[in-house]
Order: C-alpha cells, then sequence, then structure tokens
C-alpha cells in the first residue's frame, strides 16, 4: 500500500463528484383524483437533497448523488411513497400519492351513542359542559338530559331513554359496573347522579344499539372513564350555598391521586325558599371520592373509589293520607382496572368492582308504620382483550361476571319479612370491528349470558354498520338484543322470572363540520318478556310473570353550533311514541314518564369584559300521562306540559377564583308531573288528587371556587 | 496503514456529511428567517429523517410550524401545522430524553391550541402548560427560554385577569440574564428568545 494508491483512490472519489454533478430530478405529485399536492415534501432517502411541490404539484431539485437511490415523497395524512431507482431516471416523475387510512378521518360508528371529551368528531359534549350547563349544577345526569332520545323526569331525576325506565340505563365507570349510580331516594323525591365530573375525562352515553361488551340493560349504558393523569398539584375549595367541599390533587413520578370530600345541606336553601314539600329533617349528606393512578412500563393502574352517607325526613302524601318517611342511606363504591399492553398490539384489560349500599327507612303512616332495612352488596370482574391485527381490524374479546347479594328486613303490622336473593351472570362477549374502506365499516358482536338463577342461556347478536357519504356526511346502522334481569323489586319476591328482552333498530345520519354537527336518529324498539305484577303495588303475594310487553319508536334531533363568536349552543329535540304493557298496567298504554315532545336548548355565552359566562337552558315537554281513577279509562289523562328556564352565570375573579350563581325556573312556572290519588273514593264517590311537585319551584345555587396550586414558584396569594 | 488510510477516509466522509447537516440546517433557517415557513419545515424534516440519533432537526421542525401555527387563520392549515408540531416532538422525544427545550416546545403547542380556542381549550390546557412548565425549570433552572416563555404565558394570564404585572416583568428581566449567561457549544442548539424578551420587557415598562 502506497500514497499513490491512496492519492487515485482520492482522485477517483473526486472526478466521480465532479462528472456525475447536478442530476435534476422533476416531476409532479398528485392525489388518486389527479389533483396537485401542494407542499409536498420530496428526497433522496439518506440525503439532504430534495424539494418541496409547488402549487400545480411540480418539483425540481438539482443532486450530486449518483447511483441507485431512493426517492421519498411524503406529505401528512397521505401514505408515504418511496421510489428506487437509477438517479437519472427520476425525472418528469408522475407520482399519485394514496390517502392514509387515518381512524380519526374514517367513518365512525356511532349510531345511538353519544361521546362527550374524546377527541373525535363524534365528541358532542365536553366535560367541562356538564359543569357549565345552566340547570344541571354539576349533575352528570341533569346535563345529559339535555340530549335528545332522553325524557328529562322531573320527580325521579334518573335517567329515561327512549321509552325505557330509569332502571334500563346501566352505569359504568372504567368499564366496570356501578349498581348504584344515583343518590338514594324515595318517591317523588328526585335524585342526583353520586359522580363529581371532574375526575372523568369522558364520557359515552349510548341511547340503544349498544356495543356486546356491554350487557344486563334494555335501553342504554354510560360509561364513564376517570382521568389517566392528575393535573398540577393543587388544592380546591368550594363553599357553596349547599355546602363545603375540598379536593386535592398530588402527583408522584408515575403515580399521582385525586381526592374530594364534600358536605351537602339543604337545610339553609330550604328555610329561604318555599317547598312544595315539608322536610322535617333537610337533605344532609358527606361524601368523598378518589381516584388513584400508577403508570408502569406497558400498563396503566387505576383505582376509583367513593363512599358517601345520606339522610333525610320527609312528609309526602300518598294515596290521599299524609305519611313522614325517613332514609338513611350508606354507599361504598371501589374500582380497580389495570390495561397493559402486551405487545404485538394486544391489549389486556382487567377489573373488579364492588359496591354496597344499605338503606334504612322508616315510614310512619297513619295505617301502617313500616320499618325497611336493606342492603345490597354487588361484584363485577371483568377481563377483555383486544388486538388490532392491521389499521382496518380489531377485534374485542372478553368475560366478566355479575354478582348481586340482596337482603331486606320488613317489619310492618302485616308482619315480618326478610326477602333476599343473590343472583349471578356470566357473560362473554366478542366484537369485531372491520373497516372495509376508510368509508365503510361495520362492527359485529355477540354477547352470551348464563344467568345462574335460571340456568338459562341467553345468547344476543349485536351489529352496526357505517357509511361516510363525503368529508361531513355519514349514516350508520345499528341493530342489536338486549337482556336484563328483573330489579331488585321482582327478585327478592320471585326468582324464576326470565330475563327481560329488547330488540334495538337504529339509523343514524351524521352531519358534522369543524363546529357544527347536526345528528338526526330514527329508531324502533320492541319490548318482550316484560315484568308484571298483580295487585296495587308489589307485595310477597302479588302474582308475578313476563307477559309484558311494549315497543318505542320515535326521532331525535341533535344541533350544535359554534359559529357565533363566544357563543355556543345547541339544541336537543326528541319526538317519541311508546306504549308498553307491564307492571300492574290493565293494559297496553303510554307510560307515565313518556312525553311525546321533548325540547332542550342549551346556550353558553361568554363575555370577554366581564371574564364572565352567562348560560341559559330551557327544557320543555309535552304533557305526561298520569292515571285518573275518577275515568274508566286506564293512564288517559295528560299533565300540561312542562317548562322550564335556567340562567346561570360563572364570574372568573382571577385564574383561580371562579364565583357562580345559578337559578332554575326563572319565570316560575307551575308544573306538574302527575298526580297522586286517594285510594278510595270520598262521600262523593270521587277520589281526590294530589298534584306531584318538585320539591321547590325555584332553584338557587351561589358557589364560590377556588384553586390553589401547590406549586411553589407561583405564588397566588400575592397576586390577589 | 491500512487502518490509517480507512480511518482516514472515515473521516473525510464524516466531515463532508457534518458540512452537509451544517449546509442544510443552514439553508434551512435562511428560509425561516425570509418567512418561506413551507421550505424550512421541510428541509428541517428531511434533515431530521437523516439523523436518527440527534433530536435538533426534529425540534425545529416542531418550532417552526408551532411558531407559524400562532398566526394562522386557516383551519386546515393549522391543523396541518399542530399535527407537523406534534410527530417532529414525538420524533425528538424518541432521539433523546426530555430535556427543557422540547418541553417548551410542547408547552408552546399547548398555548397555540389555547390561543386558537380559549373557550374550549383555556380551561383544559392550561393547568397542563403550568405543569410543563414546572418540571422545564426543575430540570434546567437557568434555561432562559423556560424562564421567558413561563413568564409571557403567566403575562397573558395576568392582563386578561388585571393583575399586577410587576413580578412577571421581574421574570423577563432575569431572563435576559439568563439568555446572556446561557452557553451550549453544541451546534445549532436553540438559542433564540432574547430579541423577544428584550421586546415584551420594553412593553412591561410602557
Amino acid at each position: 500500500m502506497n500514497f499513490n494508491y491512496f492519492f487515485s483512490l482520492l482522485a477517483l472519489l473526486f472526478i466521480q463528484q465532479v462528472s456525475y454533478a447536478q442530476h435534476e430530478i422533476s416531476g409532479t405529485v398528485t392525489n388518486k383524483k389527479q389533483e396537485p399536492i401542494a407542499g409536498a415534501n420530496i428526497y433522496l432517502k439518506g440525503t439532504y437533497d430534495g424539494a418541496i411541490s409547488d402549487e400545480n404539484g411540480h418539483f425540481n431539485f438539482t443532486s450530486e448523488e449518483t447511483g441507485m437511490h431512493i426517492l421519498v415523497i411524503s406529505f401528512l395524512s397521505f401514505e408515504t411513497k418511496e421510489i428506487s431507482g437509477e438517479i437519472t431516471n427520476f425525472k418528469n416523475l408522475q407520482v399519485t400519492l394514496v390517502e392514509k387510512f387515518d381512524a380519526l378521518e374514517a367513518v365512525v360508528i356511532n349510531a345511538g351513542s353519544f361521546e362527550a371529551g374524546t377527541t373525535s368528531e363524534a365528541s358532542v359534549l365536553k366535560p367541562l359542559d356538564i359543569v357549565t350547563t345552566a340547570g344541571s349544577v354539576g349533575n352528570i345526569i341533569a346535563a345529559l338530559e339535555t340530549l335528545p332520545g332522553t325524557q328529562s323526569v322531573g320527580e325521579d331525576g334518573r335517567l329515561f331513554v327512549r321509552g325505557g325506565d330509569a332502571s334500563e340505563t346501566q352505569t359504568f365507570v372504567d368499564g366496570l359496573r356501578v349498581a348504584q349510580p344515583y343518590n338514594a331516594s324515595v318517591r317523588n323525591i328526585p335524585s342526583r347522579g353520586r359522580f363529581s365530573p371532574y375526575l372523568f375525562k369522558g364520557m359515552s352515553f349510548s341511547t340503544g344499539g349498544y356495543s356486546a361488551e356491554y350487557g344486563n340493560a334494555l335501553s342504554s349504558v354510560l360509561v364513564m372513564d376517570t382521568q389517566d393523569e392528575a393535573e398540577e398539584d393543587n388544592t380546591e375549595l368550594s363553599f357553596m350555598s349547599l355546602g363545603l367541599g375540598i379536593g386535592k390533587t398530588k402527583n408522584w413520578e408515575k403515580s399521582s391521586i385525586t381526592l374530594n370530600a364534600s358536605y351537602a345541606n339543604l337545610g339553609p336553601y330550604q328555610s329561604l325558599i318555599d317547598q312544595n314539600v315539608k322536610f322535617d329533617k333537610p337533605f344532609q349528606s358527606i361524601a368523598g371520592e378518589a381516584v388513584f393512578r400508577n403508570q408502569f412500563k406497558n400498563g396503566l393502574l387505576k383505582v376509583y373509589t367513593a363512599y358517601d352517607h345520606s339522610a333525610f325526613n320527609v312528609e309526602q302524601p300518598i294515596n290521599g293520607t299524609t305519611q313522614t318517611v325517613d332514609l338513611k342511606n350508606n354507599n361504598f363504591y371501589v374500582n380497580t382496572s389495570y390495561q397493559h399492553s402486551l405487545g404485538n398490539k394486544w391489549h389486556l384489560f382487567g377489573g373488579i368492582s364492588y359496591g354496597n349500599s344499605q338503606n334504612d327507612i322508616n315510614i310512619n303512616a297513619e295505617e301502617n308504620d313500616q320499618l325497611v332495612d336493606d342492603t345490597e352488596n354487588s361484584f363485577h370482574v371483568k377481563a377483555k382483550l383486544s388486538k388490532r391485527f392491521t389499521d382496518k381490524i380489531k377485534l374485542n374479546f372478553g368475560a366478566e361476571y355479575f354478582n348481586t347479594d340482596f337482603e331486606q328486613s320488613y317489619q310492618s303490622e302485616a308482619g315480618n319479612f326478610t326477602p333476599n336473593y343473590t343472583s349471578g351472570l356470566f357473560s362473554a362477549f366478542t366484537e369485531t370491528d372491520i373497516y372495509f374502506t376508510q368509508n365503510l365499516a361495520a362492527k359485529v358482536g355477540l354477547r352470551a349470558t348464563q344467568d345462574a338463577l335460571l340456568e338459562e342461556v341467553y345468547v344476543n347478536p349485536r351489529l352496526s354498520l357505517a357509511y361516510k357519504i363525503d368529508k361531513n356526511q355519514q349514516i350508520s346502522t345499528a341493530f342489536g338484543n338486549f337482556r336484563q334481569q328483573a330489579g331488585q323489586d321482582y327478585l327478592k319476591f320471585n326468582q324464576d322470572l326470565f330475563q327481560q328482552k329488547a330488540t334495538h333498530y337504529i339509523l343514524n345520519y351524521q352531519f358534522s363540520k369543524t363546529s357544527t354537527t347536526l345528528r338526526a336518529e330514527a329508531y324502533f324498539k320492541e319490548y318482550q318478556d316484560l315484568l308484571t305484577y298483580t295487585g296495587n303495588e308489589i307485595t310477597y303475594n302479588s302474582n308475578f310473570s313476563n307477559a309484558g310487553s311494549g315497543y318505542a319508536k320515535g326521532i331525535d334531533i341533535f344541533w350544535r353550533d359554534g359559529h357565533f363568536k363566544n357563543l355556543d349552543y345547541w339544541v336537543s329535540y326528541s319526538f317519541i311514541d311508546s306504549e308498553r304493557k307491564y307492571q300492574n298496567y290493565p293494559e297496553k298504554v303510554t307510560p307515565n314518564f313518556v312525553a311525546n315532545h321533548n325540547l332542550s336548548v342549551v346556550s353558553k355565552y361568554w363575555i370577554q369584559s366581564l371574564r364572565s359566562q352567562a348560560g341559559f337552558t330551557y327544557n320543555f315537554n309535552s304533557g305526561r300521562p298520569y292515571n285518573n281513577p275518577n275515568t274508566s279509562d286506564f293512564m288517559a289523562a295528560k299533565t300540561k306540559s312542562y317548562h322550564n328556564l335556567s340562567f346561570n352565570w360563572a364570574y372568573l375573579l382571577s385564574k383561580q377564583q371562579i364565583l357562580y350563581v345559578s337559578v332554575s325556573n326563572l319565570l316560575g312556572t307551575k308544573n306538574v308531573f302527575g298526580y297522586d290519588y286517594s285510594n278510595t273514593p270520598n262521600a262523593s264517590g270521587n277520589y281526590t288528587a294530589k298534584a306531584i311537585r318538585p320539591t321547590a319551584d325555584r332553584f338557587f345555587f351561589v358557589g364560590f371556587f377556588w384553586t390553589i396550586s401547590d406549586n411553589k414558584n407561583r405564588n397566588q396569594l400575592d397576586q390577589l | 496503514m491500512k487502518t490509517v488510510i480507512i480511518l482516514f477516509l472515515l473521516t473525510i466522509s464524516e466531515a463532508l456529511s457534518a458540512q452537509n447537516y451544517e449546509e442544510a440546517m443552514q439553508k434551512a433557517m435562511q428560509a425561516w428567517e425570509k418567512g418561506n415557513v413551507e421550505t424550512a419545515s421541510a428541509i428541517f424534516e428531511r434533515v431530521a429523517a437523516v439523523e436518527q440519533e440527534n433530536w435538533i432537526p426534529d425540534y425545529y421542525l416542531g418550532l417552526v410550524n408551532t411558531t407559524a401555527a400562532f398566526g394562522t387563520k386557516d383551519e386546515k392549515v393549522l391543523e396541518n401545522q399542530l399535527k407537523k408540531a406534534e410527530t417532529a416532538l414525538q420524533s425528538a422525544l424518541l432521539k433523546t430524553e426530555e430535556n427543557a427545550e422540547l418541553l417548551v416546545l410542547e408547552a408552546l403547542i399547548y398555548t397555540v391550541k389555547i390561543t386558537q380556542n380559549p373557550m374550549t381549550n383555556g380551561q383544559k390546557y392550561m393547568p397542563k402548560i403550568n405543569e410543563i412548565y414546572a418540571k422545564a425549570e426543575k430540570l434546567e433552572p437557568k434555561n432562559p427560554r423556560v424562564k421567558f416563555e413561563k413568564a409571557q404565558f403567566d403575562l397573558g394570564g395576568a392582563t386578561f385577569f388585571g393583575k399586577d404585572t410587576a413580578p412577571i416583568c421581574k421574570e423577563i428581566e432575569a431572563s435576559i440574564t439568563l439568555f446572556d449567561e446561557f452557553e451550549n457549544d453544541t451546534p445549532f442548539y436553540p438559542n433564540w428568545g432574547k430579541e423577544q424578551a428584550v421586546k415584551a420587557l420594553e412593553n412591561c415598562k410602557n
């Protein structure tokens, strides 16, 4: 080896560079429709030589490279293309780019369901909307009642969906069942959702046709997910006309905890505002929630737990007389879930939930004093595996077990009873999402449930299809069979009742464009094997059967628009026609919780100069049926229509302090939900009626919310 | 002898490529200076594709798109710029540990989202941004961009709520000192912000 060799090598290198310098690379980039793509990045792989395409899709650059090369053409949202070849051949190329399969842009299977808080376009409500919707006062359920498909049943407070009663909705937190999602209450006193909206990152509310993953619900599922990560460390204080609250968030390296505790007392409010119902002891509750999260290398552990104790004593009219009801409730709920990425696009989910609810109810009536104590223990265990085979095929399958143990002690002059039951539901489910193209997708699912009380297996198919017409429009359909076991009131006396059945048919059209969403959904729902009983109310000696049936059909329309600066509003309208024969109905009629027309208008206006958000919510529903025993027709009378205009005002005192005022029923409409009739006719042969009205015509709420950041570097107190 | 030559050759090729990297980065910077965002973005993207272990081109790819996004009105363009910035940030984080410069970039991306849609994104991302700056400060307490951008962000909040801005202006002033002290020998290491800080301080005094 000598230097000559070395120099000749260098020279060779040099000569090569010189002699082959400046190759021109040029061409045109278009999409499938031959439309030019501007701004595509074209370059020789492994080099810095490249250019971007102009408005006509043309590109042109020179390179000193030689030999075989790979030319890369990349543009956002399109599949990157690589062409390999001799550099001299990269001239006047015609490059066609194919659009990438993008889950966010693809058709969404959404017949029946409303997403809230997710980033997808299907999201119609954000978590914050729940807090800032006038009339909701932080109650998740009240905010959901501004969505179409729901019935607002003022004397009950729970979710009623598409002709189904409140028991037909099942609630899940992080995929696991919540057996008691509402505060305990007694008849005609509305209950509230137990959850604080701040702890949840998103929710999916389905009014029908939902996934095979969810079962034991005839009408609807509400799926809420707690936040995966906490916000910055802080302390939150709330001072409300109804009580006090404190919250705390703490982060560590891999884990975080969010806690909140609250005390509520309706006493001061009830003494200020005229009440339609007499409370001997005002509603009081003490409640706490905690979410703990721990991030592992490939997994996430979440623990959510909630406890509340509530009590009140109320005088209420019943069957023409008055009784006092004293209620104490203890409720505990804990749920632990774990998600793990197994690699190779396999994903594992496992979780367990436990709920314990205890009621202590004393009823003092003229005729019959009753002492009712009951305890419900409910378990849910679930495991799920999912695998994404390609971008276009996803498989989900799993198994779960629901266990409910109920025990009651009932003492009255009629005797002492201890009705109880233990039920077990074992289910397996499988579901496949298939994207035939970016514009056409199907979800095919099957759910099988074995009911331990009946030793029977129910198999329920679910099917959804969605087709994207163009960038902004899509249609989807859903079909499914849904089963639900008999409720507590029935099972405690009779454990041989079949599961009730509903079949859903849904057709959905959605138009969405940046800030505008229009959804129109038509549905038909058929009920079979509904539960019936004989007598005035459910007792141990009623005759029970699955002889009931019914239907619901209607149209739900949702419109949300954000075109106006600082104004956000949505309108929901539902038309429903529903009849059913169930409970002790002598014939098939429209049940008392169904109003044919429901309308909600929610508006929020941001006033920059006042740093305030003002909002109005208007709810309307047409009259609801009630039974007037003075006529021979069952459930043939109708109440007058319901109106409620609510207002709220949130004023940002500083970044950390919010003053919030809310008033419901501004116009003071005297709403009537129905009538309670005496059991026996009076001297003139008439049954006397007492109107069932809201506990108060107006509801006032004033709150001051203060977030104190624990970030020591910024002292908020100095800035006040 | 053979090894010496091979080593020598290797050094030459290394030098050639380094020169190329510098040239390409230089070209991108010039395009950016001229306001040619698309070209600058495309060059940074090309360089980032070659530099498998260097996060700096990704950082600039993110920065060029983020700063452009602040002024973008067209929703489609905005969406693309944010997507590019976010992808670049992710790509950078694959090449290096989390550092203050990348955290500032992340905070800026969220800030764009807030400015573009304060009503829905304000409450959502504000705590997130505070958290990111706190993390960055912990990581590199002497980084001038962290101090300055954090102060800028707080300034926006304080002005909005009509609070006293004097303590924040002091922070900006402190950031200028940090800018003067800041040193890093890595070529093209982020070194922007002093001009903006000086301007911000002037505005403070008016």
